[in-house]
């Protein structure tokens, strides 16, 4: 990259500040907790990462995983049964309110491998110059109400592998751990970890996660963020987004009506341009990604907040553009780059 | 005769047997008031003492008969459309992508309202639709007669109307503009009626509307705006380098004229401005009553309102007329690149902020005065209404009522395009500002 290109890339993403930050840390996230592809199989042992319970750390299947992700510690908890009442699994649902509680589903959006791909995956559907699929009114709400069945369910499922009365022992086998069977995660790490000679634990996959792998590609494809609409882990922190010391301020007044935050959110929120009186307008939906706050051209009107501190902020065209030279690409400034 | 590209056909509703010499003389007649009550204006502008250097290239745009007009008849022989707008709600950007040059139509002559009244015989319509009819039944407005045709949003009832019986002398596309701004379909509508209007415009230019060119037209714009955003940050302080009548004029000529040059110019006044206010070279005495410009459309030269306002001891410090600070008060943002989404973006940045009193709920209007009142601490509130806009007139008791409880009086003048009423707001104007002053003295104690 020639010093000029690397200026340009600079300019272009400090017009996108709160996104460039977060590709950062997607892919710290990515490379250090969800792929291994580095190969630190040391980690793996240590004892004390095990309780490094992230909503989004190493899946299960992946070969050398230094963690796991909470919501298999639950299932799995679920699926021993009531032998130890319950108590390991209660004290991973503690663990998940508590950071839920410290972050909100800013989990989702900063550090989740699967917003990560299906990140990516959008990236490429706008360098081929093709438009997302817009959702009517009806889809958005049903995947946003449906994904709480979806928890409900796969929960349900895990209590009742575990209870000897439901019968369902016979089917241990195949139904233990019942989301990490349909989670896209599993399938994509095994492709992945296969693709770079490692050996993850599951190295054939069966026919319903090859599926659900072509579901989040396609979907992400098509419909921004398509799975996070759907995930059961995401519709657990959900119910907790609102009150976490995370939080997404809008400042009422300032507001123009003009639309721009529902047109950038890849989650579909309304409540962010509806809402006129109340400050917390972190949605349960919220994935925190900061598009509306980067792409406000309001100044202060929308802002991301942690514990009285103001992360960042939405800032005018001028704003934007005061630090440099009069602006060549203002354009770009304001349709962000193609 | 070749076919119109949209095919489109005079439709002769409107248009009397030609040749009668005494419509000549008539028309000759409104072409000669229009000129002077033009460069009355100007004349009276020009006055003002201790004016901004810049400022003379706005005069020069808004001459009747101006360089303007010679430039877009050049453009035109060599082959440019230009395409009219009757309303702001018109995507400037989409006929920008499209190859034409976009003047807005909106006339502020008192002279054209007679031949309208003549032909439609309703004293009650409002001024400005009367005023731009008539400006084409005379065919004394000069970009009127320049137009290939007419892009008309069905805002309010009277430029619904203008659009339907100026389809007698060109081609009009009617924009659908949906008039309630919640609910699913709304957005989706408005986006499909840019879209259309694009690609009709498109078929009269030849000149397709691609991503590419409305990217640029896009940067244009909000280059402009950029530029527009100075000039309002400037007079926010206490003292203010610039009458907000000449900001007024200034910020209006981008409906006429090129953006580009526009930009520049406006940026070389702001440069002109910042030195001035860095010499402390204010204008006026620091006692002027700080006032908000609101309402109906305040277009030139119907520049009545602010002229008393600022003559009678007001500074108009900030407005929020469709012919101001809302043509580029807000930037477009697009999320991403394919036409569409650059279509919706700019359809949606015309339609969601605009505060245009046609629609409701209008609650951002509420709130958005109560915000540039609180920016540019504003003291009163002058909210001009012409005569025959209802729904103007409709909105006012509510704003007043808002502003009140902010504890911000507000005057409301309902006026008409002559000068027949001058004398009777200026000692409304002249009260209102006094009485502004009395407060300020009071709150000082």
């Amino acid at each position: 990259m020639t010093s000029r290109g690397a200026r340009a890339w600079v300019r272009r993403r400090s017009l996108r500040p709160v996104t460039t930050w977060r590709l950062f840390s997607l892919t710290a996230a990515f490379v250090l907790l969800n792929s291994m592809l580095l190969g630190v199989p040391s980690l793996g042992t240590m004892g004390p990462l095990r309780w490094l319970l992230l909503p989004n750390a190493s899946c299960r299947y992946i070969a050398n995983a230094p963690t796991n992700c909470w919501y298999y510690n639950l299932q799995s908890s679920l699926t021993d049964g009531w032998s130890d009442g319950y108590l390991p699994a209660l004290n991973f649902v503690m663990v998940a309110v508590g950071l839920t509680l410290l972050l909100g589903r800013g989990w989702c959006g900063w550090g989740c491998p699967l917003g990560y791909s299906q990140y990516l995956v959008g990236r490429l559907r706008t360098r081929l110059g093709l438009r997302y699929r817009e959702l009517p009114y009806w889809a958005v709400a049903l995947m946003d109400h449906g994904k709480y069945a979806i928890m409900f369910v796969m929960v349900l499922l895990a209590v009742s592998i575990g209870v000897p009365a439901m019968g369902l022992g016979a089917w241990d086998q195949a139904l233990a751990l019942p989301f990490c069977q349909v989670c896209p995660g599993k399938p994509l790490f095994t492709v992945l970890q296969l693709g770079v000679g490692l050996q993850p634990l599951a190295t054939s996959l069966p026919f319903v996660a090859i599926l659900m792998l072509l579901v989040l590609l396609v979907g992400a494809f098509t419909v921004r963020m398509f799975w996070c609409r759907l995930c059961p882990i995401g519709a657990f922190m959900a119910l907790f987004n609102r009150r976490a010391l995370l939080w997404l301020r809008k400042d009422g007044p300032k507001c123009t009506k003009c639309r721009v935050c529902l047109r950038v959110c890849p989650m579909d929120i309304e409540e962010i341009f509806v809402e006129m009186d109340r400050e917390n307008v972190t949605a349960p939906e919220c994935i925190m990604c900061g598009r509306c706050v980067e792409s406000c051209p309001e100044a202060g009107c929308l802002s991301i907040n942690m514990l009285g501190r103001e992360l960042c902020r939405s800032r005018t065209p001028a704003e934007r553009t005061a630090d440099r030279a009069p602006p060549p690409d203002l354009q770009a400034a304001l349709e962000g780059e193609m | 005769m070749t076919e119109h590209p949209l095919g489109w056909a005079p439709k002769g509703r409107y248009v009397r047997p030609q040749g009668d010499e005494s419509v000549e003389e008539l028309k000759a007649r409104v072409r000669e008031a229009y000129a002077k009550q033009s460069a009355e204006m100007r004349a009276r502008l020009m006055a003002i003492k201790d004016r901004p250097e810049g400022m003379r290239y706005f005069d020069d745009v808004a001459r009747y008969d101006g360089p303007r007009v010679r430039e877009l008849q050049e453009a035109k022989q060599q082959g440019k459309k230009v395409v009219g707008t009757l309303c702001v709600f018109a995507p400037a950007e989409v006929v920008r992508a499209c190859g034409a040059e976009v003047v807005r139509l909106c006339s502020g002559m008192h002279y054209g309202v007679h031949p309208a009244n003549e032909l439609l015989g309703d004293a009650g319509l409002c001024p400005c639709v009367k005023s731009t009819l008539g400006g084409r039944l005379s065919d004394a407005d000069a970009f009127m007669t320049l137009a290939d045709i007419i892009v008309a949003p069905a805002s309010c009832d009277g430029k619904v109307k203008l659009g339907e019986i100026l389809e007698d002398w060109l081609p009009v596309i009617m924009m659908n503009l949906p008039r309630v701004k919640t609910g699913d379909t709304t957005a989706q509508l408005w986006v499909e009626e840019v879209m259309w209007m694009g690609q009709q415009l498109g078929r009269l230019t030849g000149t397709e509307m691609t991503a590419k060119g409305l990217r640029e037209a896009i940067g244009a714009y909000n280059r402009a705006h950029l530029a527009l955003s100075r000039l309002t940050a400037l007079r926010w302080g206490d003292r203010s380098p610039i009458w907000g009548r000449d900001a007024l004029l200034a910020a209006q000529m981008a409906l006429v004229d090129d953006v580009e040059r526009w930009t520049k110019r406006m940026d070389a006044l702001c440069d002109e401005l910042d030195r001035r206010a860095a010499a402390k070279q204010w204008v006026g005495t620091g006692e002027e009553a700080r006032v908000l410009l609101a309402g109906s459309p305040v277009i030139w030269p119907n520049w009545k309102v602010p002229n008393l306002v600022e003559e009678s001891g007001g500074l108009v410090v900030v407005d929020e007329l469709c012919t101001g600070a809302r043509v580029l008060g807000d930037p477009v943002v697009a999320d991403e690149g394919t036409l569409r989404d650059l279509v919706r973006a700019v359809a949606e940045r015309y339609f969601f902020p605009c505060t245009c009193p046609c629609f409701s709920p209008n609650d951002e209007r509420e709130s958005r005065m109560l915000r540039l009142v609180k920016e540019h601490r504003v003291e009163g509130v002058v909210y001009h209404a012409l005569r025959g806009c209802h729904l103007g007139m409709l909105e006012a008791t509510r704003l007043e009522l808002a502003l009140r409880r902010a504890d911000v009086p507000m005057l409301k003048v309902e006026s008409e395009y002559d000068e027949g009423d001058v004398e009777q707001i200026r000692t409304r104007v002249e009260a209102f500002v006094e009485m502004i002053q009395a407060r300020r003295e009071f709150a000082r104690g």
